[in-house]
């Protein structure tokens, strides 16, 4: 008797939290576009972790990176009908992200706009030479990721900077998912390459 | 494609199935067979290793900073006030929407009586030109249209902070001969590199190295040009005496085309710099210095590897090279 009275209150819990569970992301979008502006709030909160590190990523600017991640989210509410709610909202929003994050990165530069980045900091000797080092090395990835062919280039920024699946890859690009593993193999084996050719063997390693 | 100048080959039937290894995309089946296949090949375990620093390049954290915004809180507020705002403002294309339909069947209307006036066989009493209609919009709805056409963006500035402060920019016409550098040339010789920073400053880029440059650019004018010269002038006095007796031991050594070794030589001057002085290291002012002992470096030894570093170095401290052009 003791048992059941258990089991039957462990299954009202249970049901008690799932009705508590959040709404799914689909749930919050068709929300959104019935007029609930506010429900927005929940997509906000849970992909501002994940919009944010691409945005990082990208900019290197913690000031920028915030602006991007503002933007993107507005970006993704403006262009909302257009998302298809079959397919998951994280790697649709990190496209707009990436994009966003692109766009802004070349904008500012036209701009000449001055923003302070990462400081060095001198605490430890041995930090400044590996920081300086590993600058070195960013910007010389950096500069080969631009040298890419246009549509490696976007399926490898897809990949290396906003985490997205193959098969996520595969869907916004419009490609089939073989497609992306042989686009990303080749990009892989081209920056090796011209990062070799540059002197960036085996030392680079150690960095 | 051109093969690798140097380093291992890669397998390859194991490319695609190495990447998709790396992004932890491979079935169990193939996840089993790459295993086994690294095992016994040495040169797809180093390709593997120089695929993840490559990855770690990109993917690694800004240093010092917590991937996420500040407060989650405050952010989660700043986007949901601007997409309030955006979702309360009805769109241009919902204004002509909006008056579209009235304003077309009006001028339609008026059209179709101006036409079926002209067209309409004449007799001769008849006046040849039509009447005035009076299917036309009202001046209140002309009013109305004009203030919607009229009515400014309101468009939030994407930043809070300061705009970007306008500066004179000089037009230095040359870069700085860096492969010119000598070992004579000893004594504090980072001023012509004000030049060089001036230049990157007016050649503004594109592409993804920007960020990169804009900090050099940004630190140069701040570290370089702005801190106490007489302090820095003896720091880099100090630094050159380093580095002209270390690459004089080198030298003796017999040593001077290893890359690795000259690494060694900055990291210690480097490793100096930061002891001696209590201010933060210069990114620029390291790269510069680094530039410069590739350049002698290179003319010594004539590694073209190492001449290319200078070249890339160059690129890097001078201003933005276009799109592809470490190729």
């Amino acid at each position: 008797m003791i048992s059941l009275a258990g089991v039957t209150a462990v299954l009202v819990v249970i049901a008690a939290l799932r009705s508590l569970e959040a709404a799914s992301d689909q749930e919050i979008v068709s929300g959104v576009l019935g007029g609930n502006t506010d429900d927005f709030e929940g997509l906000v909160v849970r992909y501002q972790r994940q919009v944010f590190r691409i945005a990082l990523r990208v900019t290197r600017d913690r000031d920028n990176a915030a602006d991007v991640a503002q933007e993107a989210f507005v970006r993704a509410f403006v262009a909302l009908k257009q998302y298809d709610a079959n397919r998951p909202f994280g790697a649709w929003i990190s496209r707009i992200t990436l994009n966003t994050a692109l766009t802004l990165c070349s904008s500012r530069k036209k701009q000449g706009d001055e923003r302070r980045t990462a400081t060095l900091d001198n605490s430890n000797a041995a930090d400044a030479f590996s920081t300086v080092a590993r600058t070195e090395f960013e910007t010389a990835v950096r500069a080969a990721i631009a040298g890419l062919p246009d549509g490696i280039r976007e399926t490898f920024e897809l990949r290396a900077y906003a985490d997205l699946s193959y098969d996520e890859i595969a869907h916004e690009l419009g490609v089939p998912r073989g497609t992306v593993m042989s686009r990303l193999a080749r990009a892989r084996e081209r920056l090796r390459e011209v990062l070799e050719q540059q002197g960036f063997g085996r030392e680079s390693e150690a960095v | 494609m051109s093969a690798p100048g140097r380093g291992e080959n890669i397998c390859l039937n194991m490319r695609d199935l190495l990447s998709a290894y790396l992004d932890g995309e491979t079935t169990p089946e193939e996840t089993a067979r790459v295993d086994a296949h690294l095992n016994t090949c040495e040169a797809c375990r180093v390709v593997l290793a120089r695929y993840r620093t490559i990855e770690r390049a990109i993917a690694g954290e800004v240093p010092g900073a917590d991937p996420a915004p500040q407060d989650s809180a405050v952010f989660t507020d700043a986007v949901m006030s601007r997409i309030r705002e955006v979702a309360d403002r009805p769109t241009l294309k919902a204004h002509i929407l909006k008056w579209r339909t009235p304003v077309v069947s009006a001028l339609a209307i008026a059209a179709t009586v101006v036409l079926a006036l002209y067209l309409r066989p004449r007799t001769p009493e008849e006046p040849i030109h039509p009447v005035p209609t009076t299917t036309v919009p009202s001046p209140q709805e002309r009013r109305e249209t004009a203030q919607i056409a009229s009515k400014p963006s309101e468009r939030r500035p994407l930043t809070s902070g300061g705009a970007p402060t306008p500066r004179t920019r000089a037009q230095i016409a040359e870069p700085p001969v860096v492969a010119s550098a000598e070992l004579g040339q000893a004594m504090g010789d980072i001023a012509p590199d004000e030049t060089s920073i001036q230049d990157a400053k007016a050649k503004p880029a594109r592409g993804g190295v920007s960020f990169v440059q804009d900090f050099y650019a940004t630190r140069a004018a701040q570290t370089i040009t702005g801190a106490a010269p007489a302090k820095r002038d003896s720091v880099l006095l100090d630094l050159r005496r380093k580095a002209d007796a270390m690459r004089t031991e080198l030298v003796s050594a017999n040593e001077t085309n290893s890359v690795d070794s000259l690494k060694l030589l900055l990291g210690d001057v480097l490793a100096r710099i930061a002891e001696r002085t209590g201010e933060p290291l210069d990114v620029r002012a390291a790269l510069t210095f680094w530039r410069q002992e590739y350049a002698v470096l290179a003319k010594q030894s004539g590694d073209s590897v190492v001449q290319s570093r200078v070249s890339r170095l160059e690129g890097i401290l001078r201003s933005a090279q276009p799109k592809g052009s470490f190729e």
